[in-house]
Formats: structure tokens, C-alpha cells, sequence
């Protein structure tokens, strides 16, 4: 394929990914207070995404894709909270290991990143233009 | 001679979306744990290798094979986070920037060229 074509492939391959690490990210925000509904059990747990570097079979081109959503192993916190539904018979409620700094600057990286790949399109876009505005009438 | 400068406008050319390519799979693993950015070798290399009279291949051991950087090389120059990432959003803009002048000249050479050319033709 062609190269320009092929950069165009590898930076939808990056909104992709970095829409799906975006999506991760709303995930954890908005479970950020869902507790268990019975006493004891298992808040929400926080999801990581990694990234790892994808070849394009028919092509070559050096993509990105998402290798894996992994659950994060940190433990949960607790808070004394006797009158919720989940809490154990000490009093105490787990509640999830999900921190909206983090989530809030992950967001922000995701989007910084799904803008580089929106302009890299851009540009690949100019380039093939100028090269079609060859073949237009000699002026 | 007129098929030299238009060969060497589109050698150029390729060249240029090559590295097009280079840039854009660099920041589109902008955030994998580990990657090392790649880059072509300059253009100047493939001029003074005479490749350029063969036609330019991508693949196995083509001419415009992306290059690994390397991270000392890298790490002197530009950061390498933490991740082993080696790329770095500004000097991937800076390329991309550099890309876009040079194409829009080299077209331009062809443009102005093949206008010489049929200046010549028609007399």
C-alpha cells in the first residue's frame, strides 16, 4: 500500500486505541462509588489498559492496538460506614481502588493523543492533495 | 535529463511519505510501554549511495526501511520516559512539520518543471 495510505491506517489504528483507553477511563469514573450490594463483598475494581505495537498483515504498517484491559491489583480502600448495604460486621464499606486524579489525568493524556493522531491524518490528507493538485490543469 | 529531475522529485517524494509513515506509526504508539520511535535514514545518504537510480522499495531491506532509533541516541537528544518510550510529541511534530515544507517544494519543483517542459514543447 501506499505509504501515505499506510500512516493514515496506523493513525485511525491510534484514535482507536485511544478512544478504547477513554472509554476505560469513563469506566472507572463512573463506578468511582460503586460499592457491593451485599455485606462484604467487592466494590468495583479499577481497569488499566496497555498498549502494544500491532503490524498490519497485508500491508506492514506499524499500528497500535489495545493488548490487554487488566484489573488493577491495588487493594481497596475501606471507610467506617455501618448504615450502607455493603458494609461487613465490623462497620466497615470497600470501596473501589479508582482515584479521579488519576482518571482525570489519563483523560487528558488520551486526548492529547487522540489530537496528535487527528492531525497526523490531517496532514497525511494534505499531502496526498498536493500530489492529486499535480494532475489539475497546469497553472 | 528531464526523466533524472523527475525521477529525483519522485524519489524525493516517496521518500517523504515514507517517513510520513515513520512519523505517524511513532505517534500513534505514542503511549506503548516500550517502543522505540523509528525514522528513515536521510535522504542525503540514499543520493550519495547513488540508490536512487534503482526505484526506491519498502520490505525486506528496501531503501526506505524504517531504522530504530536507538535510546542513547535518543536519550541524549530527546527524553525516554520511564516506559522505555523513546517518543517524543514535539520532535515528532518538528519531522512532521519539516515533512510537509519538503513535499510541498518538491511538488512545486514538479509543477514549475513539467511547466519548463511544455513551454519547450510548444515552442
Amino acid at each position: 500500500m501506499d505509504a501515505l495510505q499506510s500512516s493514515i491506517a496506523a493513525a485511525s489504528a491510534g484514535l482507536e486505541a485511544q478512544a478504547k483507553r477513554l472509554r476505560v477511563a469513563a469506566e472507572n469514573l463512573a463506578n468511582a462509588q460503586s460499592t457491593g450490594a451485599t455485606p462484604g463483598a467487592d466494590p468495583y475494581r479499577r481497569k488499566t489498559v496497555a498498549f502494544a505495537t500491532a503490524s498490519d498483515h497485508d500491508t506492514g504498517a506499524t499500528l497500535v492496538k489495545i493488548a490487554a484491559i487488566d484489573a488493577d491489583p491495588r487493594p481497596f480502600e475501606l471507610k467506617y460506614d455501618p448504615g450502607n448495604a455493603a458494609a461487613d460486621a465490623k462497620g466497615y464499606v470497600k470501596y473501589p481502588n479508582v482515584n479521579p486524579l488519576i482518571e482525570l489525568a489519563d483523560m487528558r493524556e488520551a486526548n492529547r493523543s487522540y489530537e496528535s493522531n487527528l492531525q497526523v491524518i490531517k496532514q497525511a490528507r494534505d499531502l496526498i492533495s498536493m500530489t492529486i493538485d499535480l494532475l489539475r490543469s497546469n497553472s | 535529463m528531464h526523466a533524472l529531475l523527475f525521477d529525483l522529485a519522485s524519489g524525493k517524494t516517496s521518500w517523504l511519505a515514507a517517513r510520513q509513515a515513520a512519523v505517524s506509526a511513532n505517534i500513534a504508539n505514542i503511549n506503548t510501554a516500550g517502543y522505540q520511535a523509528v525514522d528513515l535514514k536521510p535522504f542525503t545518504e540514499l543520493l550519495d549511495s547513488g540508490a536512487l537510480t534503482a526505484p526506491l522499495q519498502s520490505g525486506e531491506n528496501g531503501l526506505l526501511d524504517l531504522t530504530v532509533l536507538s535510546n542513547a541516541a535518543s536519550r541524549k537528544k530527546w527524553e525516554v520516559q520511564l516506559s522505555g518510550n523513546s517518543v517524543t510529541l514535539e520532535q515528532e511534530m518538528l519531522k512532521a512539520g519539516e515533512i510537509q515544507q519538503d513535499y510541498s517544494l518538491s511538488v512545486g519543483i514538479t509543477r514549475s518543471f513539467h511547466r519548463m517542459l511544455l513551454a519547450a514543447a510548444r515552442g
